[in-house]
C-alpha cells in the first residue's frame, strides 16, 4: 500500500548572503518564507518549518498558500528530491510528478527522443516505453513535429508533450504542482479527462494549485501552508472558508491602515 | 466514462513503473553507498544520457561528430609544426611522443574540470526527477570516454600518417587506461561536491590545468637531476600520463609511476567517497 510519511519535517534553503549585523531577522515579508541566520551567519530561506503528516491510500490531498508559502518544496520532499533539514520523510510507492515545465527536457533532441529519454529517468524499461509510445503520440497530436527538436515547439506544444510523457504510466503516488498552463481548449479538455482516470486510479494525489475551481474538483482534505508551516488541515470547504475569512479580515485593516 | 479514458487506460493499466521507497533519516554512509551502485546499476539512463549530451554539441554543425576526430587532429598538428619549428629538430623524432602524451592529458584534463561541474550541470535533472546523484558521475564519465575514443582516431590517424607501428606490449596502456578511467570517478565525485559548493575552485583548477599541460612531459622529456625531472616527479599527472603512453612507445613504464598511481588511487577514493556521501544530500541546495 502507497503512503507518504511527513515527520516534523523543516527545510531551509542557504543563501550566500551575510546576515546584516547577525542577528537573525525575525518576520521575512508577508508572502516568502522566513528568513533565518544560520550557524555561519549567512542567510537562510526556511521554506518548511515542522511539517508533519500522514497521507494514506485513497487521500486527495490539496495543498494551499501565497507565493513562497511552501507548497513547491512539499510537494519535492514527498517527491524525494530534497532531503529535509531536520525531520524525516519516508514514501512508499509508484512516484509520478508534474512540475515545472520543461525541466529535463532536451531542448535540442528531438520529441520521440525526450520521449524515450523521459520514460528512462521515471524509470520505466526500454520494452515498457515502447509499449507506452503509440499512445503518447497519440495524445499528443504533434505527428511529424515529434521527428523536430523540441526548441522548435511553442511553449502549448511543450506542455502536450511533457503531460502526455507524465501521465504515461500509471503511478501509486501523483503529485502536480500548477500543472495546466499552456494548452489549447481541446488539449485542456484531454487533459482534465486523462488526468480523472490518472486520479481515480491512483492511491494518493496531492495537488498544490491557486485555482481554487480545480482544487473542489480534485481534492477531498486540504492543507494551507503559510510561511512554512501547516495553518490548517482540513475538508476543503472549512480550511477555504477559514483562509477566505483571514483574508477578508486582513484587506479590511489593511484599507482603514491606509484611510488613516 | 467518455472515451478517451477507456482507451489510454488500458494502455497504461499494463505499465507499471518500479515502486520507489525512501527514508530520509539514515546513515549518511549507507544512503550514499546506496545511491552509487543504485546510479551504476541505471545503466541504461546514463548511456542515454551521455550519448545526448555528446551529440548535443555537434548537431547543429555541418561535420557533426566528425569535429571531435578533427579538433584532435588539428591541435595535434599544430603542435607538431610548432614543436619541430621552436627546436628545429625534425618532425620523425618526437611524433608519437607528442600526440600520445597529449592524447593522454586531453583525457586526464577533461576528467578533472568535467568533474568540477558534474553536479552543477545536472541542476536540470536534479531538481525536477527522484535520480540517485552518482547517475551523473556515470554518465560524464560515459561521455568522456566518448570524447577519448574519437581523439583516439585523430591521433591514430596521424600517427599511422607518421608511420607509426605498435610495438609489443602496447596492451598495457589499456590497462592504464582502465586504472585511469576508475580514477576518474572519485575525482568526480570529490570534485563535483566540493565544486557545488565553494565555486571559486573551479576557476582555480582551470587555471591549474592550463598550467598543467606545460608542467607535464608532453612536449620536453625529463632526464637526468635537472628541474624539470624534479617537476615532472612531483606532477602526479606525469605518471598517470606514463603508465598510458610508455607501453605505447615501447618503453618500459617505470615501477615509482605505477607506485604513485595507486597511492593517488586509494587516498583518492577514500576522500572521493568520503566526501561525497557527506555532502551528498546538500548539492542540491547548491547547483
Amino acid at each position: 500500500m502507497p503512503y507518504v510519511k511527513l515527520d516534523n519535517v523543516s527545510l531551509y534553503f542557504p543563501t550566500r548572503q551575510k546576515a546584516s549585523g547577525g542577528k537573525a531577522v525575525a518576520e521575512g515579508p508577508e508572502v516568502a518564507g522566513n528568513l533565518v541566520t544560520t550557524g555561519a551567519g549567512r542567510l537562510a530561506v526556511q521554506a518548511l518549518d515542522g511539517v508533519s503528516l500522514e497521507l494514506k491510500n485513497g487521500t486527495r490531498l490539496g495543498i494551499i498558500g501565497s507565493n513562497g508559502s511552501g507548497k513547491t518544496t512539499l510537494l519535492r520532499v514527498m517527491a524525494g528530491i530534497y532531503a529535509p533539514t531536520s525531520g524525516h520523510a519516508e514514501v512508499d510507492g509508484r512516484i509520478a510528478t508534474m512540475f515545472a515545465l520543461g525541466l529535463g527536457m532536451q531542448q535540442d533532441a528531438s520529441g520521440y527522443r525526450n520521449i524515450i529519454l523521459s520514460g528512462l529517468v521515471a524509470g520505466a524499461s526500454r520494452r515498457q516505453i515502447k509499449s507506452a509510445l503509440a499512445d503518447i503520440v497519440e495524445f499528443t497530436e504533434l505527428g511529424e513535429y515529434l521527428h523536430l527538436p523540441l526548441r522548435t515547439y511553442s511553449q502549448g506544444m511543450s506542455m502536450r508533450l511533457k503531460f502526455a510523457c507524465a501521465t504515461a504510466f500509471q503511478p501509486d503516488i501523483l503529485l502536480l504542482d500548477e500543472w495546466i498552463g499552456a494548452g489549447d481548449e481541446d488539449f485542456q479538455k484531454k487533459a482534465q479527462d486523462r488526468l480523472k482516470t490518472l486520479l481515480e486510479d491512483s492511491g494518493i494525489v496531492v495537488l498544490a494549485t491557486h485555482n481554487i475551481a480545480l482544487m473542489r474538483n480534485v481534492a477531498d482534505q486540504v492543507i494551507w501552508l503559510e510561511k512554512g508551516r501547516v495553518r490548517m488541515m482540513g475538508p476543503v470547504q472549512e480550511v477555504l472558508d477559514q483562509r477566505g475569512a483571514e483574508r477578508e479580515k486582513l484587506r479590511r485593516e489593511r484599507n482603514e491602515n491606509t484611510k488613516q | 466514462m467518455p472515451e478517451t479514458d477507456t482507451s489510454s487506460s488500458q494502455t497504461r493499466g499494463a505499465e507499471k513503473l518500479p515502486s520507489q521507497r525512501f527514508q530520509t533519516a539514515r546513515n549518511v554512509f549507507v544512503a550514499g553507498f546506496e545511491d552509487f551502485f543504485s546510479g551504476m546499476a541505471r545503466v541504461r539512463v546514463w548511456r542515454e544520457l551521455a550519448w545526448e549530451d555528446f551529440i548535443k554539441r555537434y548537431r547543429r554543425s555541418y561535420f557533426g561528430v566528425l569535429w571531435a576526430i578533427l579538433s584532435f587532429a588539428v591541435v595535434g598538428i599544430s603542435i607538431l609544426f610548432f614543436f619541430s619549428a621552436v627546436t628545429g629538430e625534425g618532425m620523425q623524432d618526437g611524433v608519437s611522443y607528442i600526440i600520445l602524451g597529449f592524447l593522454a592529458f586531453q583525457l586526464l584534463s577533461n576528467i578533472i574540470l568535467d568533474g568540477c561541474n558534474v553536479f552543477t550541470q545536472a541542476a536540470g535533472w536534479i531538481t525536477s526527477a527522484r535520480l540517485p546523484l552518482s547517475l551523473f558521475v556515470f554518465r560524464d564519465v560515459a561521455r568522456i570516454l566518448i570524447v577519448f575514443f574519437f581523439n583516439a582516431v585523430g591521433a591514430a590517424i596521424i600517427l599511422v600518417w607518421h608511420g607509426y607501428v605498435l610495438p609489443p606490449g602496447f596492451a598495457w596502456s589499456l590497462v592504464g587506461l582502465a586504472v585511469t578511467i576508475f580514477n576518474a570517478f572519485w575525482v568526480y565525485l570529490l570534485l563535483g561536491v566540493l565544486v557545488a559548493r565553494f565555486k571559486d575552485l573551479f576557476h582555480l583548477i582551470g587555471a591549474i590545468m592550463r598550467l598543467g599541460f606545460f608542467i607535464s612531459p608532453i612536449m620536453w622529456v625529463p632526464t637526468g637531476e635537472g628541474m624539470r625531472s624534479l617537476i615532472a616527479l612531483y606532477n602526479p599527472l606525469t605518471h598517470y600520463i606514463a603508465i598510458m603512453r610508455d607501453p605505447l612507445l615501447g618503453v618500459p613504464t617505470p615501477w615509482m609511476s605505477w607506485q604513485i598511481v595507486g597511492a593517488v588511487t586509494l587516498i583518492g577514493w577514500a576522500s572521493g567517497i568520503f566526501m561525497f556521501c557527506l555532502l551528498r544530500r546538500r548539492v542540491i541546495y547548491w547547483v
